[in-house]
């Protein structure tokens, strides 16, 4: 690893937490503090807690810890992803970006479950996530892990094209460990679906 | 009395039935009037946006919000469109 791609690669992650990522339906907003109070409510629904194996409510004190050191780091970027009428509907996270670009790892995945029927808000936001560390960040594998027993997360990870690569345990709960490549990689017909909506909505509004 | 259909409700019928087999990629021999949302191993939240699309392209509608939060079954997604004028 040459000194000159780690700064690349932290020069391109304050790029990202700069300027929001515009999608079709919604847009990827760099996280700030101002989305604290949405997000801590959708960290501490009972889904949310039960899937990502939080041990005890989120808090607004908890949380700018966390939003402390994530400012000082430089392998991670967070979004609130937004609708386009500013509604935030959950968040996601793109971290443990490697210097040398050879992986990083997509989570923090939490969604409004009642707004997450109305458009294909996840599809989006994964995808999007997914084309910057492919596509902007050349990053060569993506690694997210789900629990064992969160069939949506495995049934989009398997649509996208991760495949299973482990398993570990946090605290005692089961998680699969998925990994993706550029060429596994199948956004054609999800991106399809995310188009057809873009086109939908654009009908009704 | 025996129910009749006319050959367009049937046609309605086997155009909703297709929509549903290939966004969930169901086998041909499936049960459609058993399918239900998060129950039918393939309908999942990604299904449902893709069967809400095919749904609209076969039968030229566009559903509601409401009626897309609504579509949780076979029978239900006949009432929906019921709601468009078309009958099965």
């Amino acid at each position: 690893m040459s000194g000159t791609s780690a700064l690349a690669v932290a020069d391109q992650v304050l790029t990202l937490r700069a300027q929001p990522v515009v999608g079709a339906l919604i847009d990827l907003v760099p996280y700030a503090p101002l989305h604290h109070e949405t997000i801590i409510g959708l960290r501490n629904t009972e889904r949310a807690s039960y899937f990502l194996h939080q041990p005890e409510p989120l808090t607004v004190e908890k949380q700018s810890r966390w939003f402390a050191g994530y400012q000082d780091r430089r392998d991670d970027v967070q979004w609130a992803i937004t609708r386009k009428d500013g509604v935030v509907v959950g968040a996601t996270a793109l971290y443990g970006i490697a210097d040398d670009r050879s992986r990083a790892e997509k989570g923090r995945l939490v969604i409004d479950e009642a707004r997450a029927r109305e458009a294909p808000y996840t599809l989006e936001a994964e995808l999007l996530l997914l084309n910057i560390a492919f596509v902007s960040l050349g990053i060569a594998r993506i690694e997210t892990c789900v629990r064992d027993d969160n069939g949506v997360m495995q049934s989009i990870n398997a649509r996208l094209g991760f495949v299973r690569s482990g398993q570990h345990d946090i605290r005692g709960v089961a998680y699969f460990d998925y990994s993706l490549t550029l060429n596994h990689y199948q956004p054609t017909a999800l991106q399809a679906t995310v188009d057809a909506w873009a086109r939908r909505s654009s009908r009704t509004s | 009395m025996p129910t009749v259909t006319s050959p367009a409700q049937t046609d309605a019928l086997t155009r909703l039935r297709d929509a549903f087999t290939a966004a969930l990629e169901l086998a041909p021999d499936a049960d459609h009037e058993t399918l239900a949302y998060r129950e039918t191993p393939t309908w999942d939240s990604v299904a449902h946006m893709q069967l809400i699309v095919a749904i609209e392209g076969v039968f030229d509608v566009m559903l509601e919000t409401e009626d897309v939060l609504a579509l949780s079954s076979f029978p239900e997604a006949r009432n929906i469109l019921g709601k468009h004028g078309i009958t099965f």
